[in-house]
């Protein structure tokens, strides 16, 4: 699995976007996810299961101006 | 309003792409823009649509020229710290090109006058530096039906989208703002002195096209740019169906 254009090495079954979010302790408020180019909404980060293949990118949504 | 021979001397270079021609550059001229935030991103947005011949610019901001928004904010110099941010953009913008209609909102914008602010507006460019200011624009925008050309920055990182209208919104990327408690502050973090350049002249450059129909905008859709490795990545919205704003979820 990548994430962010990066290999993820702890890819294990069963693994959601959450729980990305949590071990990687990603602490921004607000993200934006896409799983293999398409949106995921908020209230489905601890759905989503993710596959070996999938490529899983996390931005940080911002408000400065 | 048609262009007199001045107007087609000075956006010439405009008239000569089939995109804009004589039709586009008059609807520029006879368009009206709000700019909501006159900081790091309102100063160049503002600065090329008054470029461009946008007919009617206007500014909305409470605050003051800092010294420590000299870094960035293109339109003040050294003698305009502790001026007022509009009254000072506004003379600027003026001297830059004479025949744009600039209107000055020293104000807050909040949701006990965004409706009659943006009522007078086409499109609605969101320069601010806070979420609860964004969520305002954008349900405003969603009410009135009118496009929301979001752009933010932090550190070497920027952002842009054209959301309100009949949706998607901001809601429909995150239903909530974020609680006080889990924000830092805009003058507390750092930015990168070129970044709010360059985001700011593509929210200006999706507003132009907006107005005069051209290209694919990027309604529905954002654009992340990472400019410490300058990389981009994009996502396409879909409307969250339960979204509060543009959906049909419950407020």
């Amino acid at each position: 699995m990548m994430l962010n254009d990066l290999p993820y090495p702890d890819w294990h079954e069963g693994l959601t976007i959450q729980g990305v979010i949590e071990h990687m302790n990603y602490t921004w408020p607000k993200l934006v996810t896409k799983v293999n180019g398409q949106l995921v909404w908020p209230e489905d980060y601890g759905n989503v299961v993710l596959q070996e293949n999938d490529d899983l990118k996390i931005h940080h949504l911002l408000a400065g101006g | 309003m048609a262009l007199n021979k001045k107007e087609q001397q000075r956006y010439k270079r405009h008239l000569m792409l089939p995109q804009v021609d004589e039709t586009g550059q008059e609807k520029i001229k006879n368009s009206r823009v709000l700019v909501v935030g006159a900081g790091g991103l309102g100063c160049p947005v503002a600065m090329q649509l008054c470029c461009a011949g946008v007919g009617t610019i206007g500014l909305v901001d409470f605050d003051v020229v800092d010294v420590s928004n000299l870094q960035r904010q293109l339109l003040y110099t050294e003698a305009d710290v502790g001026k007022s941010k509009v009254q000072t953009a506004r003379q600027r913008l003026k001297a830059m090109n004479s025949e744009v209609n600039i209107i000055c909102i020293e104000d807050k914008l909040d949701r006990t006058n965004a409706t009659e602010i943006f009522e007078k507006f086409d499109i609605i460019v969101d320069a601010t530096d806070n979420f609860d200011a964004r969520y305002v624009i954008s349900d405003t925008c969603v009410k009135l039906g009118k496009p929301h050309v979001y752009g933010a920055i932090y550190e070497f990182y920027g952002q842009v989208a054209v959301l309100g209208g009949e949706g998607p919104c901001l809601r429909c990327l995150q239903p909530q703002p974020p609680k006080k408690d889990e924000i830092v502050e805009a003058k507390d973090v750092g930015v990168f002195g070129a970044i709010p350049g360059v985001i700011g002249s593509l929210q200006a450059c999706e507003v132009l096209k907006i107005i005069i129909g051209a290209g694919k905008t990027l309604k529905g859709r954002m654009i992340f740019i990472d400019m410490l490795n300058m990389t981009f990545d994009e996502v396409e919205i879909p409307k969250y169906p339960k979204c509060i704003s543009c959906g049909k979820g419950e407020n």
